[in-house]
Formats: structure tokens, sequence, C-alpha cells
């Protein structure tokens, strides 16, 4: 038993040995180890047979190493028992060296084959781990580099399709109208070229058209795109030729510049007074220019100020006051544009039959009306106006009253959004002749084909007895407005400030522009 | 309730007068009524709006000599009607038919209260 528990001493020394000599043993040692414990299992329960292993190789190592032992042991026994027979000490030392002599090279080779069989295993096996989730990690990396890129070669692609296509949309529309540019449509490009948009302009356009809260903010890039597009043709073509100045104008679906110009278009007035009490004095005419998209209630009793402040022997009342121009009462509620006369006089006494005094709130009530209707054409149920707070809707009329260009557009911008996907309905679009109520019906920006409908379709549905012997002209903010253009870009452009686009049909053998 | 052109001309057939012309249908009443002890004439129209599909209700009130009365005039004719609410939807407009001024009542509400109507009276009359 002494000799038993000396051999263990020493499998545990050599152990430690392993241990402290180098890392790279680690696993070999973790294997020793699991093998003591083996063998001291084995002394405990005696010599019996053991459990099953996982590892049938280690099985065997282990059975035959025990017998061997034991073949050992009883040597040693039996060369004890024949020691203490003869009882010399010394031989019994130089028995206990062999023993030792003999257990070192058994267990060599069977330690190198464990020590190469631990060491390989788990080294091979994570070295291919590592190999393969390497190379699972830089496919996939590649796999998302290639569907990033694309997807936004698609993207661009897209949008270069798109905006490419529409390009083409425009230059189709623009080459149909460039032959028939007439004369005051080529004065009018030439005024709005020569003048170059400045730096401030440039900054107004953004502050006046920029807004975090719009829903259709996506949709900003591209205006401001088309701005700078507008703005670098303008500036490349300055010289160029009339037909190519309209193409730089009619660019683009909405267009600042033509806005802002018939925004400040204004027109000479004539004021001559007409009193009927037969006194003889002959009052001086005065002279105003007043907008065209205004109207006259908002200015008369300032005039009517103007010539009191002249002639004392002037008493009107603006309550009583009425416009006559060439023996024709004035229709005051309609735009000033609208209204042909260049000379108007104020009259006092009856008024004709039909003409009601319009106050500033009924010029007001009626702004209001028609621009609830001309945003219902164009949207329908999805009417933007009646959900205004009233301070917008203040803020539209108080604009026009004072002319703040900025102010108006600020609301009236929401009320002007269209887009290819999202267009509008109807064209809110109101005819008028001289000496009749206007006509109005439905006017679809597309037909039935998709095409853009243009002036000339739309008068045709609308009263097709005008249009067809070619003797009227139609004029819109003074312009004689060219049949081909496209009804979208006459709603978005030339709207009048209650969003309608009205439009008179004069003779051509008629004196009045 | 989809209020259609030949539903109105079927409705308002009976008790009015109906002018036709190419600038559309109208129907036309003409009535005395009095007005702080004074007689004058309500002229009564209603003609079909396109853009929203509905009837339109004009009216104007004029004196014996023919002058017509002033704003807060009418406006304190409606007010004895049973809904003084609908002050707010009245307003003079360019009459389609006549070219000429008239009060009328905002059609871009008509749809929505003409739901709501049981069907039962003459709304006309109240």
């Amino acid at each position: 038993m002494t000799l038993l528990f000396f051999a263990v001493l020493h499998l545990f020394l050599f152990c430690s040995i392993c241990f402290q000599s180098d890392g790279k043993f680690q696993r070999a040692v973790a294997v020793m180890r699991s093998q003591c414990d083996v063998d001291t299992m084995l002394d405990a329960m005696g010599g019996n047979s053991l459990p099953e292993e996982p590892t049938v190789k280690r099985l065997k190592s282990i059975d035959v190493k025990a017998e061997l032992r034991r073949r050992v042991e009883d040597l040693l026994e039996k060369l004890a028992e024949e020691r203490h027979a003869v009882c010399n000490g010394d031989t019994r030392n130089e028995d206990n060296a062999p023993a030792d002599g003999n257990a070192s090279p058994e267990r060599g080779p069977g330690g190198e084959k464990e020590w190469f069989d631990g060491e390989d295993g788990p080294s091979t096996s994570t070295e291919a781990q590592t190999s393969a989730s390497a190379l699972a990690s830089s496919a996939e990396e590649e796999r998302l580099n290639a569907i990033v890129q694309s997807k936004i070669r698609s993207h661009i692609a897209n949008s270069a399709a798109r905006r490419h296509a529409h390009r083409s949309r425009k230059q189709k529309e623009l080459a149909r109208q460039i032959p028939q540019t007439s004369h005051n449509l080529v004065r009018r490009q030439i005024e709005c070229v020569s003048s170059h948009p400045s730096q401030a302009d440039v900054t107004t356009r953004s502050q006046c058209f920029v807004s975090s809260n719009d829903p259709l903010s996506f949709d900003f890039p591209y205006m401001e795109d088309s701005f700078a597009e507008d703005s670098s043709l303008s500036f490349i073509r300055e010289g160029s030729t009339e037909s190519q100045q309209q193409v730089v104008l009619m660019a683009g679906e909405f267009d600042y510049e033509v806005s802002r110009k018939l925004w400040e278009a204004a027109v000479p007035v004539e004021f001559q007074i007409d009193q009927d009490d037969e006194s003889g004095d002959v009052c001086r005419p005065n002279y105003a220019m007043l907008p065209r998209c205004g109207y006259f209630p908002l200015y008369l009793t300032r005039i009517l100020e103007q010539v009191k402040a002249r002639e004392d022997s002037v008493k009107l009342d603006v309550e009583k006051v009425w416009l006559e121009s060439n023996g024709s009462p004035l229709k005051i509620y309609y735009p000033i544009a609208v209204v042909n006369g260049n000379v108007n006089d104020f009259r006092t006494g009856p008024r004709p039959e039909g003409v009601l005094p319009v106050s500033k709130d009924a010029m007001e009530a009626i702004f209001m009306q028609s621009l609830k209707e001309a945003n219902y054409l164009k949207r329908r149920k999805e009417e933007i106006v009646s959900g205004m707070k009233i301070d917008e809707h203040k803020q539209l009329w108080l604009s026009l009253v004072h002319d703040r260009f900025h102010d108006f557009w600020s609301v009236n911008r929401r009320l002007m959004e269209s887009s290819e996907e999202r267009p509008f309905h109807d064209i809110p679009i109101r005819l008028y002749v001289s000496g009749q109520p206007f006509r109005q019906i439905l006017q679809p920006p597309h037909d039935t084909n998709g095409e853009p409908r243009t002036l000339a379709q739309a008068l045709d549905s609308l009263s097709h007895d005008l249009i067809e012997d070619g003797k009227y002209q139609f004029i819109s903010h003074g312009i004689v407005v060219p049949l081909e253009t496209p009804l979208s870009y006459l709603g978005k452009n030339f709207a009048y400030p209650d969003n309608f686009v009205h439009i008179c049909a004069i003779c051509n053998n008629s004196p009045s522009a | 309730m989809t209020f259609s052109r030949r539903m109105f001309l079927n409705v308002f057939t009976k008790g009015a007068h109906i002018s036709n012309s190419e600038l559309g249908i109208c129907a036309k009443q003409s009535v005395m009524v009095r007005f702080r002890g004074e007689a004058v004439n309500r002229q009564v129209h209603i003609t079909y709006n396109s853009t929203y599909n509905v009837p339109v209700l004009w009216f104007n009130f004029y004196r014996r000599d023919g002058t017509p009365l002033t704003t807060s005039e009418v406006l304190e004719m409606a007010n004895n009607e049973d809904s003084m609410e609908i002050t707010q939807y009245i307003s003079l407009n360019e009459h389609p038919i006549l070219g000429v001024l008239f009060y009328n009542v905002h059609p871009c509400k008509t749809k929505d209260i003409m739901n709501e109507l049981t069907g039962k009276g003459n709304y006309i009359a109240k």
C-alpha cells in the first residue's frame, strides 16, 4: 500500500511540472489530470471493471495500463515476500528503481499520443470554425454592399428617368407653343428676362416656400432645383432670340417670375366726375394706377378723398357713387383686369337697375366665396380653404388689399400644390364676354388619353361659337394667351388671387386691350 | 343623397315659373312681403350649380320704387327666420342667369345640409 501511494504522488508531481513549463500544453495537462482521476477511481474501486467511456480508444489504453500495473504489483508483492524471508533492505530499494523506469517508458508513447490527439483536434476544429465564420462575415458584407449599391443605383436611375420623362414632356409642350408666339407675349417676356433676379430675390424665394410643417416637403428640393434651373437658363440665354426666351419662361410648372409680374401689373385709369347739377363747373380728371388683380371697391374711397381734396364743390358720397364706362355700368366686383374700360366716370343719382353698391365687406365675402369654389374644383372633398383658420382667410384678403405679395403667397402656396402624381381635379376657369354673365363648366387638366388639355380645348368645350371663326382673341391679365397653353400651367401661373383664371373674349376689331 | 339635374327639374316645376335659356335653368318666384310696416317685393330664384351639383338659392328685396334693400336690411330679414346661423352663409354674388348682383346662400354646405333633411314638411315655407 505504501508503494501505491508513492506512485500516485509521483504522477501528481509530473502533472504540475508540465503545467508550469509552457502554456501550449494546457490541453495535454487537462488530459493527464483526467487520466489521474481515472487511476484514482480504479484504485478506489479495487480493480473492478470501468463504466463505459465515450471514447473506445481511451478505454482500451486504460485497461492495458491497469493490467500492467497489477502484474507489476503482483511481482513486487512476491519480491517483498522473498525479501522478507531473506531480510535484506538494500535489495528492496534496487527493485523499486527499475519499477519506476519501467513505468516512465510505458507512459511516454501513450502520453505523446494523447497530447497529439488533444492538441490537434480542438485546434483544427477551432481553426475551421474561425475561417468559416470569417468567410461568412465577409460574404455578408459583400452581399450588403452589393444590395446597397444596387439600391442607390436604381434610385439614381429612377430619379433620372423621372426627370428625363418630365423634361421631355415639357419640351414637347414648349415645341408646340414656340411657333405661335404673339407680339404682346414676346414683349412681356422680354420685360421679364431683362429684370435679372438678384440674390435677395433668391433668398426671398427660399423664405417664401420653405416650410418644415408642410406635408409635401419632399417636393421642395425639386421645386428649388427647378428654380435654380430656370435661373441658370435665364442667365445663359440672356442674349438669345425671342423664341428661346419663351422657352426659359415656360419651363417648369410654377414660375415665380410670372406670378410676381402678374401680381405687380397695373392699369392706368382716368376718373372723370360727371355731376348732373348743371353747375357748369368742370372738374379735372383724377388718374390712378390700379392693380389688375385688385377690385374697384378697395380703392374708391381713397380716390374720392383725393378728388374732394382738390375740388371743394364736389359733394360725392361713396355709398351713392357708381362707375360707368362707354355708357355701360361697370361690374365693380370683377377683377380690375376683367373690367375692360380704360376711362371711367363717377356718377351720382339713381342707379341703373341691377347696380348695387359693393362695400369692402361685401367684396371680401364675394372673394372668399370664389376662392372656396375654385379650391373645391381643384381638390373636391380634399378642399383646403374651408379647413383653414380664420387668420389665414384674413391674411389672404388683407395681403391683397395692402399689396403684400409674400404674405399672400405664404398661404396661397398650399392652394397651388399639385404634382403629376396628384394633379388638380379641375382647373377653375371663367370666361367673360361683354354684356353677358361669365361662363363656367368643369375643365379637367387632362383628356381621356392622359394628354394635357390646352386652352383651345377648354374654350371649344365651353363656348364653341366664340372659337370657331377666330374672330375673338382671349386675354388674361392683359396678355393674349396662346391657345396651345396647357390648362395646368394656367391654373398655377395665370390664376388671379381668388384662384380663378379669368379670361376675356375680345373681338379682334375691338380697340380695347 | 345624390342631387341630379333631373331631380332638380322635377322638384321645382310645381308652383314656380321656369325660365330656360342657354345659360341654364332658373326657377323664379315673386311675392310681396312686409318689412318694417312697408310692402317690399321678394324675388327668389333657384339655379343649379354644376361645381357642387346642388341647387343654389338666390334672392333679393326691392322697395316699390325699385330700389333694393341694403345689405344690413336684408340680413335683418334673414334673422327673422328660424335659423339665425344662416346669415354667415349669405353674401352677394353675380346671378348666373341675370348677370347682376343677388344674395345667395353659399352652395358649399348645401349638400351636407340636404343629407340631414328628413323630407317632412316644406322647408322653404318655414
